[in-house]
């Protein structure tokens, strides 16, 4: 198996999927598009979300990031009558339980696309990627699409890097 | 009397989400929520709920290795998956001895949701 099959397999599916998540969560709707660069994506940010969803011969480490602006904006307002660090923690664990949609079904696509059924996925983790800590995804190995509301102010981006075993 | 739930899920807000879900809208005493299949096992000897809820994938223990342990011990409980999982490990639990399962996202907002949810409760309760 190819990353490049595995990459067109997440390029092509990803907008849908976290649409699905979506909708089990916020009643919001975001618009997705591909980053385009040549070199790097940068998983930077005090909050990232990760999972890892593999198979026997691939395996896809996912990061979901969201500005922490957002993350209070949508707290204010999905969770008025808690205080603002309750609301915070509850929003990532929302925001994990968007990024453990997606893993299951990339999963589930794995399966699929591999014929194995024995694919697995991890529990969505937090960790601190700000400053020395962030991560670069090369370009060829990983996809990278960031998803906004305009109306409300709020943005978030997923990654994801892509290992298979020839 | 009001039938009374664990909810088990490694997200908080999932827990919320079904534990307002159960208390409002289904009438129901939440007992107790945890994260973790080790917590599902623990809770459930506490408290011996008419239902537990449990998600698959969580940290410590899963959810398949809680199943497990639980129905050894407690042959009679009546556990429901909800998971975004899909694929062989749903009918691996299911063969196990869960009563049932739901898929997420869990859409409250939808109606039709919200009475498959209702009617699938209805049928674990009443199920021996």
């Amino acid at each position: 198996m190819k990353e490049s099959v595995v990459k067109d397999l997440i390029g092509n599916n990803l907008v849908r999927l976290i649409n699905g998540g979506l909708q089990g969560v916020y009643t919001d709707s975001y618009a997705g598009k591909p980053v385009k660069t040549e070199g790097f994506y940068t998983v930077q940010s005090p909050v990232v979300l990760s999972q890892l969803a593999l198979s026997p011969a691939s395996q896809i480490l996912s990061f979901f990031t969201m500005e922490t602006d957002s993350m209070v904006r949508l707290g204010k307002r999905m969770l008025p009558d808690k205080p603002r660090e309750e609301a915070l923690k509850l929003v990532i664990s929302a925001n994990a339980e968007i990024l453990n949609f997606v893993s299951s079904r990339l999963a589930w696509l794995l399966s699929k696309l591999e014929n194995m059924p024995d694919t697995e996925i991890s529990p969505p983790k937090v960790g601190n990627f700000s400053g020395s800590q962030a991560i670069r995804i090369r370009a060829e190995e990983g996809v990278c699409f960031e998803f906004a509301c305009a109306p409300q102010k709020l943005a978030f981006r997923f990654a994801a890097c892509i290992q298979t075993v020839a | 009397m009001a039938s009374s739930v664990v909810i088990v899920d490694d997200s908080k807000f999932q827990t919320m989400q079904l534990g307002r879900f159960f208390s409002d809208v289904m009438g129901f005493q939440v007992l107790a929520t945890g994260e973790n299949g080790e917590e599902a096992v623990e809770l459930y000897r506490t408290h011996k709920p008419d239902l537990i809820t449990m998600d698959l994938t969580m940290p410590k223990l899963d959810g398949r290795g809680a199943l497990t342990r639980i129905l050894g011990e407690f042959p009679d409980a009546k556990v429901l998956v909800i998971s975004a999982v899909k694929g062989p490990l749903l009918l691996d639990c299911l063969s196990i001895g869960a009563k049932s399962y739901i898929e997420k996202p869990l859409r409250f907002d939808k109606e039709d949701f919200v009475r498959d949810f209702k009617a699938t409760i209805g049928e674990i309760l009443q199920s021996s």
